[in-house]
């Protein structure tokens, strides 16, 4: 709901609004001058170019099924053994492969951080979004942090579990 | 050039107090050739001139002058060619008149007081009255400045030693005629320093005059602070200043300095440290604790002097701080990080294109001074976007990668430092703090790594987190070609990175949308009407960290920001974490704008209920800044103050108006994100309930405060209009809380009234929905950029028709940067 913070008489109020006191707090003379003028429900407040401009299909047209919430990410199980024990996994979105083969990870991308001690990870319904096409397994070995191992996946909208073998080494 | 590299720096115009700005390398190299020879630095004809920023440093046994910034220890050779008759040899003594802006040496080649004009180049004097056999002295006096006392115009020179009948102790030449001096003449004040009557002979390398005590003051080797009377060359110790601080601050200081507020500068020879002192502008000595600092680390000498005009700030540039000058690179933590905190900042390095040569990451940005947390200065950009000629937000915190989590007690934390140097600079090096006790400082003894050299590329380096340390706490990380021993101060290049970090038992972490991202809730605030599908009458990003131990959850960590409020209503914000109960939790914080709040955010559990709900907000407004104009300023401007509405005024235009109603909806409307918050949630021991992400994020009428026409008959609320906290908006077929009024949705007065376009049915476990399956809150897993006020989600982002024509099936990244319409999008 829009509305301009414009002062206006008390008594405006009850002749837009037929009856009493519209607003209880310390700015309670405030009013929607832009409602007031009409200017479409739920708005009347905006003041700023681009002026409101009606597509040709607005939002308020469109149909949605009373199940459908609108979510852009779905669950996926993931189920990894990997290949090795006392290492620390990174599971990240980010990441772009160099021409000299080497693996440039944005660690701050990832979406799953484990110290892994039994070369086991197992996880139910970790939320995965939309904008995930694939994603890339950093394994650090404690005793030598300098070679991380890369194993690289695709995924989809949809997708309902993740298995290690699925993965390419990079 | 910058330490002997052939690269140079884009450098920006200083604050101009001053009528002429003073040379920069570049500037004076360009101009050489059409500047008279001998000129002041600025012109003093007309009284209006004040004096230049830049400090001159004299190095070198063939005499070479520097530009230097004391803001950054950054220097660029103005003159390695001072002599204009063949001479070779040093500068020493240096000092800047501000009776008539001209720089003054010894030059040690014509043993004789020297004059320095905007050309850089010397003019020997010929002096009278010295005490040699010629008439001539005989010796090169390295210590020395010009007066700055009024009526004092002089240049002061001296040099240790019993200089009874000889050359030696302290001596001023007279710089223009006087009542008692002729020009150039020279004679001796003392013939040596006392204090308390007695000889003192003092371990001194420069002078710099006070801006307006008339005194000279001194840092001897032993970082004692002394001052010294001109008029008599009697001395007073000021401070040991090494006793008051726990850094060594002992060396030969070859050159001072002093600003317009008495601070007074002094630069360490053998590695460039300068420290500041605050000496003042009162001549009372008998308060001040003289604690020095480092200030900035410039170059290194065996021999330094200085001169600076002590009438002038130094300060940083002005400019626009959005955009503009961004040469300096500054940390934003939410300490030791601004300019009047000295706070860490570095030199941007770059190439004759200006583009970056040496700093970490992908990207670097420059700032006039620190965005203080939770300010952000990845806003602060100039790369525009070449699609839709926005500025997007670049994130340059990206040099620092955290290959392991950050385990407590555990030396094995890797680290991965992405240094770029197209500079070709050898010596690079990092040197990391970490805030482990939360003090909110940087201690000497909390840094990690220790001037580490790093390569071009990933560098991995490990960290030692000791068992004690736990939690949210701060990380900075320097990368520069000078040493780092101190996480402030200023140094001429590299970058500085500063992030949040989370000190763990060996937990694994699983983020929402990741580590760094953010997910978007959008909502419509008017429910049970339809909406009018701008989305943005409260934007809120939100980022879920669970951390669990075994497979259970030991504790969740929300960050969110209320990005945009592009309504009047008064809302709050709060998060239900769905299935779980206030018993199962233990403890818990929230911070906003890295402040603890003080009231608990869990709400206390009904009777019936005990669901764990924690509100953020209970008015957004309160923390937010919609725009610059208020309202008395608008019925002003608008209607000259009368009614609105008794001026006849065509108040439909109001539209027309460029008037801030809201907050980042409208263009120019709203700065930087005002709230940012952080929640903690920590789970009782045993807790093994499964939690997911995006958890249930809702919009409550803030109570008191009028929510529209249809709440006027509803007395449940304390006032007529407010129904306060039972009124709820969540995601599509999301239920309520316990706290919502359940009537709403289910009573035939609630969903019969005129133009409720509701279609909840609680029966059926549909909830906020219109009759044409339309959600009043939708989550959009990026950080998305919003439809500007007023203008419908179809015209910003089309693909979404096809989106929910489809179920979801199709366009399933509607949201993206490449499907939006750039014209409806609110940019900053």
């Amino acid at each position: 709901m829009k509305r301009q913070h414009i002062l206006i008489t008390a008594c405006l109020s009850a002749v837009l609004y037929g009856c009493g006191s519209a607003e209880s707090d310390s700015s309670n003379s405030n009013l929607n001058i832009g409602a007031a003028l009409g200017s479409g429900t739920g708005g009347g407040g905006a003041v700023t170019a681009p002026p409101a401009t009606t597509p040709t299909v607005q939002t308020a047209d469109l149909q949605a099924s009373v199940q459908f919430d609108f979510a852009t990410s779905w669950d996926m199980d993931i189920n990894f053994s990997l290949p090795m024990t006392n290492t620390y996994m990174s599971l990240c979105t980010d990441y772009k492969i160099m021409d000299n083969g080497a693996v440039d990870v944005k660690f701050d991308s990832c979406i799953v951080r484990a110290p892994i001690t039994d070369g086991q990870y197992n996880s139910l319904d970790v939320p995965m979004t939309n904008a995930i096409d694939s994603l890339v397994a950093v394994l650090i070995d404690y005793a030598n942090p300098s070679a991380p191992m890369y194993t690289e996946f695709s995924v989809e909208p949809g997708k309902e579990t993740l298995e290690w073998s699925e993965g390419v080494s990079l | 050039m910058q330490k002997g590299k052939m690269f140079t720096r884009t450098r920006g115009v200083r604050r101009s107090n001053f009528a002429v700005r003073t040379l920069s390398m570049g500037v004076l190299m360009a101009c050489a050739s059409i500047a008279k020879a001998g000129e002041p630095f600025v012109d003093s004809s007309d009284g209006s001139a004040t004096c230049p920023s830049s400090a001159y440093l004299v190095q070198m046994g063939v005499a070479r002058v520097y530009d230097v910034d004391l803001i950054l220890g950054d220097y660029s050779l103005l003159n390695d060619d001072v002599f204009t008759d063949g001479s070779r040899g040093k500068l020493n003594a240096a000092g800047y008149s501000i009776h008539d802006h001209y720089l003054y040496a010894w030059s040690y080649p014509h043993q004789t007081l020297a004059r320095i004009g905007n050309d850089m180049k010397v003019e020997p004097l010929t002096l009278s009255g010295a005490a040699s056999s010629s008439g001539s002295p005989t010796t090169n006096y390295y210590i020395g400045d010009a007066s700055t006392a009024d009526g004092d115009y002089a240049h002061y020179v001296y040099k240790p030693g019993n200089g009874n009948g000889s050359q030696l102790g302290l001596w001023r030449i007279e710089l223009s005629d006087s009542a008692v001096d002729a020009q150039y003449s020279m004679r001796q004040v003392a013939p040596f320093l006392t204090e308390n009557g007695s000889r003192k002979d003092l371990r001194i390398y420069d002078i710099a005059f006070h801006p307006t005590d008339g005194y000279a003051y001194a840092v001897d080797r032993y970082a004692d602070l002394w001052r010294i009377d001109p008029t008599d060359g009697s001395v007073l110790k000021l401070a040991d200043m090494q006793n008051n601080v726990a850094f060594n601050v002992t060396g030969v200081f070859g050159a001072a300095y002093f600003d317009e507020t008495g601070a007074l500068y002094f630069s360490r020879n053998n590695d460039g440290s300068i420290f500041k002192v605050d000496i003042g502008l009162s001549s009372d000595t008998g308060v001040r604790t003289y604690n020095p600092a480092l200030f900035a680390v410039g170059p290194a000498s065996s021999n330094n002097d200085g001169a600076r005009c002590a009438a002038a700030a130094v300060a940083l540039p002005e400019g626009d701080p959005g955009r503009g000058e961004r040469n300096i690179d500054f940390g934003d933590a939410p300490f030791q990080s601004s300019f009047s905190d000295n706070g860490a900042r570095h030199g941007i390095l770059r190439d004759a294109n200006g583009d970056p040569t040496f700093y970490l990451g992908d990207q670097i940005d420059g700032e006039l001074d620190s965005f203080v947390y939770p300010l952000s200065d990845d806003a602060v950009q100039s790369n525009e976007d070449d699609t839709d000629g926005s500025f997007d937000r670049v994130d340059d915190e990206d040099g620092i990668q955290f290959a392991t989590g950050l385990t407590a007690g555990s030396a094995d934390n890797v680290i991965i430092a992405n240094v770029v140097n197209n500079a070709g600079i050898a010596d690079a090096k990092i040197s990391a703090w970490i805030d482990f006790d939360k003090s909110e400082t940087f201690d000497l003894d909390e840094q990690v790594i220790v001037n580490q050299s790093v390569n071009a590329g990933p560098n991995f380096m490990t960290v030692e987190i000791p068992a004690d340390a736990s939690g949210s706490t701060w990380a900075r990380f320097r990368f520069s070609s000078s040493t780092m021993d101190s996480p402030t101060a200023g140094v001429s290049d590299g970058e500085v990175e500063d992030m949040q970090i989370n000190i763990t038992e060996g937990t694994t972490v699983s983020w929402y949308p990741s580590e760094k991202g953010f997910t978007t809730i959008a909502y419509e605030d008017n429910w049970p009407f339809e909406g009018d599908f701008d989305m943005n009458d409260l934007v809120a990003y939100l980022r879920m960290g669970t951390y669990s131990l075994g497979g259970n959850a030991t504790s969740v960590h929300v960050n969110g920001e209320i990005a945009a409020v592009g309504a009047a209503y008064h809302n709050g914000f709060a998060i239900r974490i769905p299935s779980v109960l206030n018993s199962d939790i233990e403890s818990h914080t929230l911070t906003i704008n890295n402040k603890p709040v003080d009231a608990g955010a869990l709400l206390a559990g009904a009777a019936d209920s005990d669901e764990a709900i924690f509100t953020i907000a209970e008015d957004v407004w309160d923390y937010l800044t919609q725009g610059e104009e208020d309202n008395d300023a608008i019925i002003q401007r608008i209607f000259g103050g009368s009614d609105p509405l008794s001026t006849g005024a065509d108040v439909a235009n109001l539209a027309e108006d460029k008037v801030c109603e809201f907050y980042r909806t409208q263009e120019g409307c709203g700065g930087d994100i005002d709230l940012k918050f952080e929640l903690k949630i920590d789970f009782a021991e045993g807790f093994a309930k499964p939690i997911q992400a995006p958890f249930d994020p809702f919009l409550f009428a803030t109570p008191g405060h009028y929510h529209g026409e249809l709440f006027y008959g509803y007395a449940g609320a304390a006032d007529y209009g407010a129904p306060g906290r039972d009124y709820e908006i969540h995601l599509k077929n999301q239920a309520p809380t316990h706290l919502f009024q359940s009537a709403f949705m289910t009573s035939s007065f609630y969903q019969d009234y005129a133009g409720s376009v509701d279609a909840s049915n609680p029966g059926s476990d549909l909830y906020y929905l219109t009759d044409t399956g339309l959600p009043w809150a939708i989550e959009i897993t990026d950080r998305w950029n919003y439809p500007r006020e007023f203008q419908d989600l179809l015209l910003a982002y089309p693909k979404f028709q096809n989106f929910v024509e489809t179920n979801g099936a199709s366009s399933a990244n509607w949201f993206s940067a490449s499907e939006r319409d750039p014209l409806y999008i609110f940019t900053n």
